[in-house]
C-alpha cells in the first residue's frame, strides 16, 4: 500500500525547495546579526554564543530521531516505501546534527569547563544517540537491495526509539547516584528575552537548512530510482 | 488447485519475474524450466509464500496464500541442505518431524531411510555423509511428512541414476494420490503428462 | 541439543584468557570490584554478540528458515525457544567459568553469587537484544559485518545498571528489578521483531 505517491511529494518538494533556501538565508542573516550584537555572557564571555548552534542541533537531532522512528513504524506497518524513503533521507542529516552537537559541545565544554569531554548524563545519552544514528546509517548502506536495507534500518530505528528513553533514564540514574544533581547545567542561567528569541531564530534557521537538505536527498533518491527503472524498461 | 495470476517480483530496481499466469490442478506435475539466474528459485519462493510479490497473487483453492495456509499444505525442499551438520541422520529426522508436529513412527522412518539409502548407520552424523547422500537426505521430508503440495527446487541435482528413478517413482505416486508437484529442474523427468512452464 | 556446546566453551575460554590478560596488565594496580565488573561485562557483551550472531547465521540461514516457515509453529515461538536455549547455554558456562575469572581479576568471592545473579539477569536482555540485531545485520544479502556496531550501543543501559548496582548495596532489590523490567520489555519486542526481520531479510 502506498500512503502517498513518492513522485508527487518529490515534485512538490522540487517546486518549493527554493523557498526553503531563501527562508534559510533570511533567517541566517537575522540570526547572525543577533548573535553578533547580543551582549556577551558575564561568566562565559564570547564562547557561550556556541549555544546558538549547539542547542538547535541538539533539539533537531532528537526531533529527527523521533520523526525517523515514526516514519519507520508507519513504513513497517503500512509497507509504505515513501515512509522508508523519508527515514532514509533524514538519517544522514540526523547523524550530522548529532555530530555537530558533540563537536560544538566539546569545544564549548573546553572553553568553559576546561575539558573536552565529561561523562555527564546529557553528553552520554547524546553520544549513544550518535552511535544509534551511525548504526542506522551503516545498515541503510549495507544491503544489496534498497528494499531490504530500508526494512532492516526501520527495525533498528524502532528498537532505538524504544531504547532511547531507557538509555536516558539509566544514564540519569547513574549520574545522580554519583554526584547528586548534574554539575554542568547546559544553557547556563535561565534564558530570557533577547537570548530566547535569538535561540528560537537560530533554531528555525538550522531547521530550514536541514529540511532543505532532507528534501534534496529525498528528491535525489526518487530521481535515481526512477532513472534506474526507466533504464531497465528500455533495455 | 494452485492459481498464479499476474505475478511480478522485483529485487532492488530489477524486475525478476514479470506477469506470470499459471494454474495447477490436483494430480498434476509442473516443471519450471529456464536458464540459470532467470528466477526459478525466486518464483518457487513466491509460490511458497516466502517472498511477497510486487504485484499479482498466488492462490490455493482460491484463497490467497499466507503463512498458515502454506505451513499446513506445502512441503518446500530448497536447493541447499537444511540439515544440522552435527546431528545424526536420525536426530535430524526427529527434529524435522517435531518441527512439523508429526509424531515419529519408527517403522516408517526406518523403511524410508532403507528405501533411499539402502543399508546405512542411522547414527552417522550428517557431516560424515557424502555429497550425494546429503542431497538424498532432503527427500526423506517428502516420504515422512504428508502435505498435499510439494515444491521442489532442483530435486535431481547431485543424485545418481538409481536415486533419480526412485524419486521419479515417489513423485508419480504422489501425483496418483491427488498431489500437486511443482519443481524447477533442467531435465525433463519421465513422468506421464507433465506440464512444462518455460521462464524467460 | 542443537546448541553447539563446544563453541560456547571456546567463547568462554576467550573470556578466561582475556580476563587473565587484563589481570596481568593491571597486576600492580589496586583493582577494585568495579573495574573487574566492567572487564567482565564488556567481555560478556562480546561473547553474547559472537554467540548469537553465530547461531543465527547457522540456524536461520536461507535453507533452514524455509523449513521453519513451513512449520505449523509460529516463527516467533521458534525464535523464543532458540533464544532461551542460547541463554541457558551462556548462563551455565558463565557459572562454570566465573571462579577462574574471579581469580584472575582478583575479585572478592564474597560477591560471587551477586555477580552471577546479575550476569544471569543481564544475559536475558543481552541475548534478546542481540537476536534482533543479529537477524537484521546478519542476512546473506548484507555486505558488511556490522552486528557489533549496531548492537553495542543498545547494551549500554545494561552496562550502566550492572556497574551502577555495584555502587549501591548489592543486596538492593531495585537494580535486579530493573533488569527484570528491561527483560520483559525486550521479551515483548524481540521475538516479534526478530522473526519479522528473519522473514523479510533472509530470503
Amino acid at each position: 500500500m502506498i500512503v502517498l505517491n513518492p513522485k508527487n511529494i518529490s515534485d512538490f518538494l522540487d517546486r518549493y525547495k527554493k523557498i526553503l533556501l531563501f527562508l534559510f538565508l533570511g533567517l541566517l542573516v537575522v540570526s547572525l546579526g543577533m548573535i553578533v550584537f547580543i551582549e556577551n555572557d558575564y561568566y562565559q564571555g564570547v564562547s557561550f554564543k556556541i549555544m546558538f548552534i549547539h542547542v538547535p542541533a541538539a533539539w533537531l537531532s532528537l526531533m529527527f530521531f523521533g520523526i525517523m522512528g515514526t516514519a519507520s513504524i508507519i513504513g513497517l506497518v503500512f509497507k509504505s516505501p515513501t515512509s522508508f524513503t523519508i527515514a532514509r533521507s533524514i538519517s544522514p542529516i540526523g547523524l550530522l546534527m548529532s555530530l555537530t552537537v558533540l563537536f560544538t559541545g566539546s569545544i564549548w565544554g573546553y572553553l568553559t569547563w576546561g575539558a573536552f569531554w565529561v561523562w555527564d548524563a546529557r553528553l552520554t545519552s547524546m553520544l549513544i544517540l550518535t552511535f544509534i544514528y551511525l548504526g542506522h546509517f551503516l545498515v541503510l548502506n549495507s544491503f544489496e537491495h534498497f528494499q531490504k536495507s530500508d526494512f532492516a534500518a526501520a527495525i533498528l530505528a524502532v528498537i532505538g526509539l524504544v531504547n532511547l528513553p531507557i538509555v536516558k533514564f539509566s544514564v540519569n540514574w547513574w549520574t545522580t547516584l554519583h554526584q547528586g544533581a548534574s554539575v554542568f547545567k547546559v544553557g547556563g542561567p535561565s534564558l530570557s528575552g533577547i537570548y530566547l528569541s535569538t535561540l528560537m531564530i537560530s533554531f528555525f534557521c538550522v531547521l530550514t537548512l536541514c529540511v532543505y537538505w532532507i528534501a534534496n536527498i529525498f528528491i535525489t533518491i526518487i530521481e535515481k530510482r526512477r532513472y534506474e527503472r526507466m533504464k531497465l524498461f528500455n533495455e | 488447485m494452485l492459481n498464479v495470476s499476474h505475478l511480478s517480483f522485483a529485487r532492488g530496481n530489477k524486475l525478476v519475474l514479470k506477469d506470470i499466469n499459471l494454474s495447477i490442478g490436483n494430480s498434476e506435475v509442473l516443471v519450471i524450466k529456464g536458464s540459470n539466474g532467470i528466477g526459478k528459485s525466486t518464483f518457487l519462493s513466491c509460490m511458497a509464500g516466502f517472498l511477497e510479490p510486487l504485484e499479482g497473487r498466488v492462490e490455493y483453492f482460491s484463497k490467497s496464500i499466507d503463512p498458515t495456509i502454506s505451513a499446513k499444505n506445502f512441503i518446500f525442499v530448497g536447493e541447499e541442505n537444511f540439515a544440522y551438520e552435527d546431528l545424526s541422520i536420525l536426530d535430524n529426522i526427529y527434529y524435522w518431524l517435531s518441527l512439523n508436529s508429526v509424531t515419529p513412527n519408527q517403522k516408517s522412518i526406518h523403511k524410508s531411510i532403507e528405501y533411499l539409502f539402502g543399508r546405512i548407520d542411522m547414527n552417522k552424523k550428517f557431516h560424515q555423509l557424502s555429497y550425494g547422500q546429503k542431497r538424498k537426505m532432503r527427500m526423506l521430508l517428502l516420504l515422512l511428512i504428508d502435505k498435499p503440495v510439494w515444491i521442489l527446487d532442483d530435486p535431481f541435482n547431485g543424485l545418481d541414476k538409481e536415486t533419480i528413478s526412485k524419486l521419479i517413482k515417489i513423485i508419480s505416486m504422489k501425483k496418483a494420490l491427488d498431489g500437486i508437484i511443482i519443481m524447477a529442474t533442467h531435465m525433463t523427468p519421465h513422468i506421464k503428462d507433465i506440464k512444462v512452464f518455460e521462464l524467460s | 541439543m542443537l546448541m553447539k556446546s563446544t563453541q560456547s566453551f571456546i567463547l568462554f575460554c576467550f573470556i578466561i584468557i582475556a580476563s587473565s590478560i587484563f589481570g596481568l596488565a593491571l597486576r600492580y594496580i589496586q583493582v577494585d570490584n568495579k573495574i573487574s565488573m566492567t572487564v567482565i561485562w564488556i567481555l560478556l557483551f562480546l561473547t553474547v554478540i559472537t554467540k548469537v550472531e553465530k547461531v543465527y547465521l547457522e540456524d536461520f540461514s536461507d535453507p533452514k528458515i524455509q523449513q521453519y516457515m513451513m512449520s505449523p509453529f509460529a516463527l516467533e515461538l521458534i525464535v523464543l525457544t532458540k533464544n532461551l536455549m542460547i541463554y541457558l547455554n551462556l548462563v551455565i558456562f558463565f557459572l562454570i567459568t566465573s571462579p577462574i575469572i574471579f581469580l584472575t581479576l582478583s575479585i572478592d568471592f564474597d560477591i560471587f553469587w551477586q555477580i552471577n545473579i546479575l550476569a544471569a539477569l543481564s544475559l536475558l536482555s543481552l541475548v534478546f537484544i542481540s537476536s534482533i540485531t543479529a537477524s537484521i545485520a546478519n542476512s546473506k544479502s548484507n555486505r558488511l559485518a556490522i552486528t557489533s556496531v549496531v548492537t553495542l550501543p543498545l547494551f549500554i543501559p545494561i552496562l550502566i545498571f550492572s556497574i551502577g548496582s555495584m555502587d549501591m548495596d548489592l543486596g538492593n532489590i531495585n537494580s535486579y528489578l530493573f533488569f527484570l523490567a528491561y527483560f520483559l520489555l525486550n521479551l515483548a519486542f524481540s521475538p516479534l521483531l526478530t522473526s519479522f526481520a528473519l522473514k523479510k531479510l533472509s530470503m
